[in-house]
């Protein structure tokens, strides 16, 4: 439980990140109930490739002065980025690619927090 | 870190999700946007990798018309089943071996080959490419495997230089290629198989891991161009809300050697493998049988208590373990662990005594 509520806070304060650098559209998913493997997602759209850059730099310096550290990931997308924090996946689109790829669309079904 | 035992993701699913993710959305198509409603239907799907074409000595020119690998998948629900065929199996259809049906008879012929070779009817082909199965190991950042010796072979004319050393390797797309398409060993073309049921398994679970979506779907946009498939987005929609759940099992189809270098099917052991392997369900009690669990100390003792609320004692054995899975030669024992561990069942062809669950580092993420 109080993973939970670490994981939680964590998506609060990546929420105040993103809000802190005009992303849109900011929202956050608990997969827990829909996913076996998957946790929490938070999705916010950039409305540029500049703005994307800008935010997903802010959110990791920020969190690296709180000592976390996003995990390595493979080749990004210059339209979509992702930062893992283990129970917490940030997913960083450009609108067009947060319209076309549909996440949200994907998991529906997901708790909105 | 928990241990996250997740459940692994379909690689044809995977295509169709890379297909609908990089596909521009019609309205046609946003109508029937995946909404299961019922029960899903039954789908057999042959998938087989292309080989490579040569249009001079020594000189390979793109993918080849042999299919060097083929699979008997059966979607059942959000199960997926699957047959490894090996290459050198005789066709009366293709009046020769079957990795020649595709080359003489086009999907058709490969699907009513497999047709006869399973018993099982096949619906839908979807044919790869070596390039596009590379790719998209690469987006999933290549895979794991141990070598117990080193893997070492050169053919020029195939442009295919393999040169592996033995102990913990992290191979790219092509060396994961060259490592599948190896079959220089004693056990030849079953190693081979099983060498691939072993990649699938990872490629499938790392591919469940969102901090590869974004390379994945690029390169399953681009792959999808490459393939041939008869199977439609219609038909694929209704799958992708159990990418989350689906469970995935593969066996290799029993066969025995005969004239000229041909296989057989071996008709005996056939209806006990059809019936043990389609027909398996997860007995709602522990099986009887020995149960061994392989990998990293840490796993282990936690495996060793999940299994003995369960009433299970089992044997353990620290090793080294590449990608973790369920290995059995019992269809309805291996289910029960497949299941209870959310791990994809593998039949090796190599004999294994009871039950033994690899628990490795792909686990701990």
């Amino acid at each position: 439980m109080v993973k939970t509520k670490e994981a939680l806070d964590l998506v609060g304060r990546i929420k105040d990140l993103l809000w802190e650098k005009k992303a849109e559209g900011v929202v956050a998913l608990d997969l827990r109930r829909v996913s076996e493997s998957l946790d929490y997602f938070v999705l916010a759209s950039a409305a540029s490739t500049p703005h994307l850059e800008a935010l997903e730099r802010h959110l990791e310096e920020k969190l690296k002065e709180e000592g976390l550290r996003p995990r390595p990931t493979e080749g990004q997308s210059p339209r979509w980025v992702v930062l893992d924090y283990g129970e917490v996946v940030v997913h960083l689109m450009t609108e067009e690619a947060r319209d076309y790829y549909d996440l949200e669309g994907f998991w529906a079904d997901a708790d909105r927090i | 870190m928990r241990p996250r035992p997740s459940l692994l993701l379909l690689s044809l699913v995977l295509f169709a999700l890379g297909a609908v993710l990089s596909l521009p959305r019609s309205q046609a198509e946003e109508a029937i946007r995946p909404k299961r409603m019922g029960v899903l239907p039954q789908m057999g799907v042959v998938v087989a990798g292309r080989d490579i074409e040569y249009c001079g000595h020594h000189t390979p020119c793109g993918p080849g018309s042999r299919t060097d690998t083929i699979f008997y998948l059966r979607l059942i629900g959000s199960e997926v089943r699957g047959v490894a065929i090996p290459r050198d199996l005789f066709s009366p259809v293709a009046r020769g071996r079957i990795n020649a049906a595709y080359a003489r008879g086009g999907a058709e012929l490969l699907k009513r080959a497999v047709e006869e070779a399973t018993g099982l009817v096949a619906e839908r082909h979807l044919v790869l490419t070596l390039e596009s199965v590379a790719r998209v190991v690469d987006a999933l950042g290549g895979v794991e495997v141990v070598l117990e010796r080193p893997m070492r072979y050169t053919d020029r004319a195939a442009r295919l230089f393999i040169d592996f050393p033995a102990g913990r390797l992290h191979l790219t797309g092509e060396e994961a290629v060259k490592y599948m398409r190896f079959r220089h060993d004693a056990l030849g073309d079953y190693a081979r198989l099983d060498r691939i049921k072993g990649v699938m398994g990872q490629a499938l679970r790392r591919a469940q891991n969102p901090a590869t979506w974004p390379a994945l779907v690029l390169a399953l946009g681009e792959a999808w161009r490459e393939l041939d498939t008869d199977l439609t987005l219609e038909e694929l929609l209704p799958y992708l809300p159990s990418v989350r759940s689906l469970r995935l099992s593969l066996a290799t189809l029993p066969t025995r050697e005969g004239p000229s270098g041909f296989l057989y099917v071996d008709q005996a052991a056939m209806a006990a493998f059809l019936e043990g392997f389609f027909g398996a369900v997860p007995p709602s009690s522990p099986p009887r049988v020995a149960v061994r669990l392989r990998g990293v100390p840490e796993l282990l003792a936690w495996a060793q208590t999940f299994l003995a609320h369960e009433g299970i004692l089992a044997e353990l054995e620290v090793a080294e373990v590449a990608q973790s899975g369920v290995y059995t030669k019992d269809p309805e024992a291996g289910a029960y662990f497949a299941d209870l561990f959310h791990l994809p069942l593998l039949f090796p062809h190599r004999p294994v005594a009871g039950v033994v669950v690899e628990l490795g580092q792909d686990l701990l993420q």
